[in-house]
């Protein structure tokens, strides 16, 4: 194809274009007249990204859908699910002594339990630690093997990140003097436990980015096994509004697939290079979600033989074991519902009251990417329409 | 954390590459896939290159709303006016002109 212009430029002219959302719309309408005279009466359809809730809450595409179809938040914010005990971990260590590396997302991420009087890494910066926030694990590397101090990352995210902290181990890029937290995890596993534990959900809008490094084919399970529509999807409204006229197709149909509607940029297959580089670096473990509790094999571990870039190893600490888990959250928080699709943020008590993007008193009001601060900085369901 | 920006490549130098953001931002990005050549859009998380942009997958996506529209149609529906509506303003966005910055 001759190229015609910008392909950045080019996706906001097309997916953001407010007539095609606005056919789009009736298309999703009349798909929901054609159930309804089916005898459906509710479609919920969960999105596994913090990015999904932003375009759906930011270009009030709630408010265009029709009222039996509902878009509910899923265990999409690497933030929001990163135990508690690892937070606590980064605080000692910041208060240490060490350097601690996180990215902005994590700075302000309140842990259960205080450390000397800190509950975040911004309060131990506060208190006088060395703590960094970085825009990319490359940045840590470089200003780590400038200085020389011990040094420590906190190393959040799922199949997107984690590519980074692979890729720098196997290049052996990172100097000795810097070790990580490595608190990564998988998306798969979250979603099966989803919509086994919620049990409702009629459609998945499945991730786009982290679908671009392990591939769509990983969610054919959804299908596959439990009849669920499912659209890896990209992030502009238009993107939004075809997934689910694609998921009320299938549904009225009864013919539930994998559709890639992020095509311009996701395969079935991922990124071979970052899916090889992560199996090099990692082992792939059951791991803690705060929040949830233990999923099978969703997390990262360095592998053995890399134990010397891992802060647990060389310096003594302890995993969070699945006996000594209990609910990481503080009380009255229900984050773990919310990132379930079980629950509104509006339906928490403490939702901008005790607990505001200023001062977050759960995980889930903190990140960007999290369901109570994107409600809160965009006002849920409340907002006007933008897109028609 | 699923966030990802649009890039384009201004030049790469084995494991590292410059990306324009647009706006005036230009930043260094680890090169995480393969292949990747001065020239291409890309998709970049947290500093790393995670996948290109596919410019002949712009328009394909418009086939499932394609066919959906013919499955409601085939069910009774009257759905002429909106899909010409769409593939009208869809027609309009793809043929409009190169920017500046091209
Ligand atoms: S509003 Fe705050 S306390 Fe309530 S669920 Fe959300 S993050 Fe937790």
């Amino acid at each position: 194809m001759e190229r015609r212009m910008d392909l950045r430029r080019l996706t906001k002219t097309v997916f953001r274009d407010s007539i095609l959302a606005s056919q789009l719309a009736k298309l999703i309408n009349d798909y929901w007249r054609l159930l309804r005279s089916n005898g459906v009466e509710e479609v919920k359809i969960m999105n596994f990204c913090g990015t999904h809730e932003y375009t759906s809450t930011h270009y009030g595409i709630r408010n265009i859908l029709p009222p039996g179809v509902s878009l509910v938040a899923g265990p999409g914010c690497p933030v929001c699910i990163t135990p508690s005990y690892y937070v606590e971990t980064a605080v000692g260590l910041a208060l240490e002594g060490f350097t601690v590396y996180t990215y902005g997302d994590a700075y302000r991420l309140p842990a259960v339990r205080e450390v000397k009087g800190c509950r975040s890494l911004s309060d131990a910066r506060i208190a006088g630690a060395d703590v960094r926030v970085v825009y990319s694990f490359l940045d840590a590397v470089r200003d780590a093997a400038s200085h020389g101090k011990p040094s420590v990352f906190l190393a959040v995210g799922f199949e997107t990140t984690c590519p980074a902290y692979a890729s720098a181990i196997a290049s052996e890029m990172v100097p000795s003097n810097l070790t990580l937290i490595s608190a990564g995890r998988l998306t798969p596993p979250a979603a099966r436990y989803a919509v086994e534990r919620v049990g409702t959900v009629s459609g998945v809008i499945a991730p786009g980015h982290v679908s671009t490094i392990t591939g769509a084919g990983v969610w054919r399970f959804l299908p596959e096994e439990y009849g669920i529509p499912t659209v890896v999807t990209g992030f502009e409204p238009v993107d939004v509004l075809i997934a689910v006229a694609i998921i009320l197709r299938q549904l009225a149909e009864n013919k539930p697939g994998l559709v890639v509607e992020y095509s311009r940029t996701v395969t079935i297959e991922g990124n071979q290079r970052a899916k090889k580089l992560l199996s090099q670096v990692f082992d792939v473990v059951d791991s803690a979600w705060r929040g949830i509790g233990f999923i099978e094999q969703s997390g990262y571990a360095l592998q053995e033989n890399f134990a010397r870039y891992d802060a647990v190893k060389m310096f003594g600490l302890r995993e969070p074991g699945r006996d000594g888990w209990k609910n990481d959250l503080l009380p009255g928080c229900i984050c773990g519902r919310v990132i379930l699709g079980a629950a509104k943020p509006t339906d928490c008590p403490l939702f901008m009251k005790r607990c505001t993007p200023g001062t977050p008193y759960g995980p889930c009001m903190v990140s960007a990417e999290g369901a109570c601060s994107i409600w809160a900085r965009l006002g849920g369901r409340e907002r006007l329409v933008e897109v028609v | 954390m699923c966030l990802g920006v649009y890039g384009k490549v201004l030049q790469v130098n084995e494991d590292l590459a410059v990306v324009d953001f647009g706006g005036g931002l230009v930043k260094e990005a680890l090169v995480g896939v393969e292949e990747v050549k001065a020239g291409d859009y890309v998709v970049v998380h947290a500093g790393v290159i995670v996948s290109r942009l596919n410019e002949n997958e712009f328009a394909e996506v418009f086939n499932h709303v394609s066919e959906a529209v013919q499955i409601l149609a085939s069910s009774g529906a009257d759905v002429a006016d909106y899909w010409q509506s769409i593939k009208t303003r869809l027609a309009e966005l793809l043929m409009q002109k190169p920017t500046p910055e091209e």
